[in-house]
């Protein structure tokens, strides 16, 4: 006669319930959510239920679970980098090969060179070429750095959400970069030396041989990774 | 001489610390393939006797990890925690709650689509197989039907974008494109389009599919940035862009 409720369903209800008191204004970041035992009551609901709700919440980056005395759940924005996580296991996990996302890499990173030329603040110009010095440094070709300097060219766009996909978007790759560069050792040289051209044509405001650099940058990229 | 403690040595151990421990274990497990997609995770009783914690903290782990699209639970008898890959609408909901707490703004999405969209309509010129455009004519059709029956929807919209998605034949395009649409069909930021701006939809579609069975890249994308930034903010992107993407080089065809 009844449709057995699964418990997966009630704490789905719970979470678009606080999403909706988050949407709505009533909660805002750093508010804290009434306890464990307050939902319940006010829900209607088991305690299995809302303490289900509320580690998927934290999953999702929407509350923050703080232990001891003034403890509990405050509600917080979700971090980029959770996009970003989720994205890479996505491409991850849908077999989505090297070549496919290196299309994609040069798409999203050629089409934001307009926009960091446009954009760049001093400081962000400065964080550019400081990577490059700390890369000249370095006693051998560090690819972290090579990622932070793509990540750093994204967040020149002062766009979040292109920052958050270049982001996203060098996870998938890193493991055949890694196999790339133990066949081709100087690879990473040139690439640090397009890294300097780069930013000083950022810094130039120069979008046009900021695209031709790094077209050859990524295209060789692409030619290893197929 | 013997050394005081120093303060910090340790972190204090929490319940929430070690559910998320455990759900990173099995994060990990997952992603390098160690746990193959379909697998069924071992029994929670199994689970917290591997991890020697309790039921409860290995229940967190396992919501954490349905919340970020990595397992499935199935009730009944055949039922359990089975392996997923997170799907592009999982991204599309972390992406849709930034904005609902400002983190990102719709702009930083339509313009960032702006930018793959014009990849993605450049690729489909050059890989879209004969299925593909078959596939695009046959919604235009029903999209035209809808439009005079006053039924269209936006899910029709968006299921032009994934087909052109899919004609790139890129599996990572395909899956951005997803992400784009359930980030932003749960944003009102086009909630005010009404009848005409229904029509005018279906118009750019037709013109970008017609480019598209021309293989006429330079037009699809002109057609495409047109359609993209009808009444954003944005319109002064468009020419920077198409600049752009006419000075790259052709893309292969890639047979896949």
């Amino acid at each position: 006669m009844f449709e057995p409720v699964s418990t997966g369903r009630v704490s789905g209800e719970i979470v678009g319930r606080i999403k909706a008191a988050i949407r709505a204004g009533a909660l805002a970041p750093g508010d804290q959510l009434p306890a464990e035992r307050d939902l319940t009551k006010q829900l209607g609901v088991s305690r299995v239920s809302v303490r289900d709700a509320l580690r998927m919440l934290e999953a999702n980056g929407l509350i923050e679970v703080r232990v001891g005395a003034r403890g509990g759940a405050f509600v917080t924005a979700p971090a980029p980098q959770l996009v970003g996580e989720s994205l890479a296991d996505m491409l991850l996990l849908a077999d989505v090969g090297a070549a496919d996302v290196t299309e994609v890499r040069m798409i999203f990173e050629l089409g934001l060179l307009e926009l960091a030329c446009e954009r760049a603040t001093e400081p962000d110009v400065a964080a550019l070429h400081e990577i490059c010095d700390r890369a000249d440094a370095a006693p051998e070709y560090d690819p972290a750095l090579s990622a932070e300097f793509h990540t750093m060219l994204a967040r020149c766009t002062h766009n979040e959400a292109l920052a958050l996909f270049a982001l996203a978007l060098q996870a998938p790759l890193a493991s055949s970069l890694q196999r790339a560069r133990a066949a081709d050792p100087q690879a990473g040289r040139v690439g640090a030396l397009e890294h300097r051209a780069i930013a000083v044509a950022i810094g130039a405001r120069d979008a046009e041989t900021a695209r031709r650099i790094m077209a050859e940058h990524l295209g060789r990229t692409a030619s290893r990774v197929q | 001489m013997a050394r005081e403690p120093q303060p910090g040595l340790f972190a204090p151990v929490s319940v929430a610390r070690a559910s998320s421990s455990i759900a990173d274990q099995i994060r990990e497990a997952i992603v390098t393939g160690r746990i193959e997609q379909g697998a069924r995770l071992p029994p929670e009783r199994e689970l917290a006797e591997q991890f020697g914690v309790s039921r409860v903290t290995v229940r967190d782990a396992l919501r954490a990890l349905e919340a970020m699209g990595l397992i499935e639970v199935r009730v009944g008898a055949r039922g359990g925690a089975f392996v997923t890959a997170p799907t592009g609408s999982i991204v599309g909901q972390t992406m849709s709650d930034m904005m609902m707490m400002s983190v990102v703004t719709p702009e930083d999405i339509v313009e960032a689509r702006l930018v793959v969209e014009l990849g993605t309509v450049t690729l489909a010129c050059a890989r879209a197989t004969d299925e593909d455009i078959a596939a695009l004519r046959d919604l235009a059709e029903r999209s035209e039907a809808a439009l005079t029956a006053k039924t269209y929807t936006r899910e029709l919209s968006w299921d032009f974008h994934a087909l052109v998605a899919k004609a790139a034949h890129n599996g990572a395009i395909e899956g951005l494109t997803s992400s784009f649409r359930s980030s932003l069909s749960l944003h009102p930021i086009r909630t005010r389009e009404g009848a005409r701006a229904h029509s005018l939809t279906v118009n750019e579609h037709a013109s970008i599919l017609l480019a598209i069975t021309k293989r006429d890249g330079a037009t699809a994308r002109r057609e495409m940035a047109k359609h993209l930034l009808r009444g954003t903010n944005l319109e002064k992107r468009e020419s920077e862009l198409l600049e752009l993407w006419a000075a790259q080089p052709s893309p292969s065809r890639r047979a896949k």
